[in-house]
């Protein structure tokens, strides 16, 4: 039978293993919160300098011939929209699991939707002043409304299914915290989510998989 | 981070605290050790029975198997009216058979037999039960120790048949560890009666076993310990029981059990966080009121959990039927999206509880392989336990009649 002091021996020994185990966690939590963090910072770093890179490109290349200069920018063209969907994606996981604190959130999202429309811009232009062949999708979405939810899951069939060469940006349309999707938001008169805008024609409300692919 | 983690969180953290309490137990405290008898003392067993026919012979038989001096072990079934054959086949035996004209439940029945016996020390044993050889023997060499009131014995699942009951025979096994370790520190309330043995006095002077309650022998463990007598387990005295067979079986039983332990919980709450009761008042009394509570939260965040993933996985399919299943199959995502503080501490939990289970396996000497049983056990039967208590909670707020 334990005696009174063993009884206290053994309390603060479970409660010293329990703190042990706690902060490990907490630990591994972190590094792990961390490595998340900084996993998405470098892919969009790298996305920035891709995009950098191809502004300076063409930059250089304005001095050629507008059909020299599209057949060499095309080859490039499809690099700068790849990733960011996927990072799109990981980014709305973590929201929903609320895995980040919200400032290094609300940070990774706005330079996500900066980098999202600076590489919408490049290719809108190239798409008009080379006539290359490839739709141009801007998703205006509610975190929260199950209509945006469900476009999210098209938009990801129709990315994944190539059903052609479409480039998607989502763009969370109560993201107040960067004033250039207010701007945006103004331009193209979006009032509710999902609200998509196919090749510069805005359609608001859900749209299934063949209404869109009969749109491209 | 949402509230259901949080919570999850502090349960995680809470059952991780109580399981390295009981894993400090365990190598921290050391059982009673049993002493050789010079003297044997005269035991008396009781057997109380009603409607036990399919029961009652096998019983007897091993009580009479036991290595236990025979002129030492005096033997009185209790036929409480049984409208079968249990009166008649007591009788064959050369056992002491009282018979109750009308029914008066088993608590007065043993109270019955309790005035009549003559034994220094009483026994109780069901009469769905059976005792192996030396488990008398076993118990009594403790009652070397004068401050022992009670000793259990190690409760058994005696041959089971089907899953269910191979569920509840891992349970029992885990039971005999939580009553070995419930014994080192004092806290031992779950008496029962597979074979469950007092000092004859100590139960008079008791008054003997409350006849109003469903749960007799819950109720003894928690006077006893109320009137701050020892009690501990013996895991070599081995006991067998039938144990229920269905769900229904399982549901009534447990539903009685649960009521039971509700209503002694309101009647010795003056122990609760009462220093006086040492470890049972501080440590055990509210943890068994927190244990019931632990589960039902937890199963309130895995239905949850469960509605959740089935209201996004049907978003999904509206939106794009069967293509969303292999949309969605993106590991990174998967694990990139995962609470890693949380499942280290499940995690450590979870190994904590494979070494109980191990543990449990080698002290009950129990068939260590049934791997089925033992899942089903562990991730599974726990929420069977719930919806027990519930029920159990449910019943006592309708004030619905307690029945056996």
């Amino acid at each position: 039978m334990v005696e009174k002091k063993y009884f206290r021996h053994i309390l603060i020994t479970s409660l010293l293993f329990t703190i042990f185990v706690f902060i490990g966690g907490v630990i591994l939590g972190w590094s792990l919160d961390n490595f998340r963090e900084n996993d998405l910072l470098n892919t969009l770093q790298q996305n920035e300098l891709d995009t950098d890179s191809y502004l300076t490109e063409q930059q250089f290349l304005s001095k050629l011939p507008l059909v020299e200069r599209c057949e060499l920018s095309e080859i490039r063209s499809s690099v700068l929209s790849e990733e960011l969907r996927e990072l799109g994606k990981l980014l709305n996981k973590y929201e929903e699991e609320e895995i980040l604190d919200e400032s290094s959130y609300n940070y990774l999202k706005r330079k996500y939707f900066l980098l999202e429309i600076k590489t919408y811009n490049i290719l809108r232009d190239l798409k008009t002043n080379c006539r290359l062949d490839y739709d141009l999708i801007l998703f205006f979405y509610d975190p929260r409304d199950v209509d945006s939810k469900k476009q999210g899951y098209v938009l990801d069939i129709i990315s994944e299914n190539k059903t052609g060469d479409v480039r998607i940006f989502s763009l969370d349309r109560e993201f107040t915290e960067d004033p250039l999707l207010e701007v945006i938001k103004k331009y193209y008169n979006i009032t509710l989510g999902p609200t998509l805008v196919i090749n510069e024609n805005k359609t608001e409300g859900f749209v299934p998989v063949d209404e869109i692919i009969g749109k491209l | 981070m949402m509230i259901n983690y949080i919570i999850a969180f502090i349960i995680s953290l809470f059952s991780l605290f109580i399981a390295f309490f009981w894993f400090n137990v365990l190598y921290f405290t050391e059982p009673t050790k049993r002493k050789q008898l010079e003297n044997f003392p005269l035991v008396s067993v009781i057997v109380p029975a009603y409607n036990e026919e399919e029961g009652i012979e096998k019983t007897i038989k091993s009580l009479l198997n036991s290595n236990y001096p025979k002129e030492k072990l005096e033997i009185v079934v209790v036929d409480d009216c049984s409208k079968d054959r249990t009166l008649e086949l007591a009788k064959k035996y050369p056992i002491t058979v009282l018979h109750n004209e009308v029914n008066i439940g088993k608590g007065a029945s043993i109270n019955r037999a309790l005035k009549v016996v003559k034994g220094e020390l009483v026994g109780v044993v069901d009469a769905d039960s059976s005792i192996s050889d030396d488990a008398i023997l076993r118990m009594v060499e403790h009652f070397g120790d004068k401050e022992i009131s009670s000793v259990v014995s190690a409760m058994k699942v005696d041959h089971p048949r089907n899953l269910l009951e191979r569920i509840q025979r891992v349970e029992y096994a885990l039971g005999i560890l939580m009553r070995k370790l419930l014994g080192n520190i004092g806290c031992l309330f779950l008496l029962h009666g597979g074979l469950t043995m007092y000092r004859t006095k100590i139960l008079r002077r008791l008054g003997g076993f409350d006849e109003e309650t469903i749960t007799e022998d819950f109720e003894m463990g928690m006077r006893l310990l109320s009137k701050k007598y020892k009690i501990i387990a013996e895991d070599d005295a081995i006991s067998y029981t039938s144990v229920p067979s269905s769900l229904k079986a399982l549901w009534s039983q447990r539903i009685r059990w649960y009521r039971g332990q509700i209503m002694h919980n309101i009647q010795y709450r003056k122990m609760l966080l009462n220093k006086d009761y040492g470890m049972m008042g501080l440590f055990q009394f509210p943890l068994n009121i927190l244990f019931p509570l632990t589960l039902m939260t937890t199963l309130f965040l895995s239905i949850y959990g469960l509605f959740r993933a089935f209201y996004v996985n049907l978003v999904g399919f509206e939106a794009v039927g069967i293509d969303f299943i292999s949309s969605n199959l993106d590991m990174k995502l998967f694990f990139y999206s995962l609470n890693y503080q949380l499942i280290f501490i499940v995690l450590s939990l979870l190994l904590l509880s494979i070494y109980f289970m191990y543990k449990a396996y080698y002290i009950s000497r129990e068939s260590i392989w049934a791997p089925g049983s033992l899942f089903i056990f562990v991730f599974m039967y726990p929420y069977l336990i719930v919806t027990h208590w519930f029920g159990a909670i449910y019943k006592e707020i309708k004030r619905e009649k307690r029945k056996w």
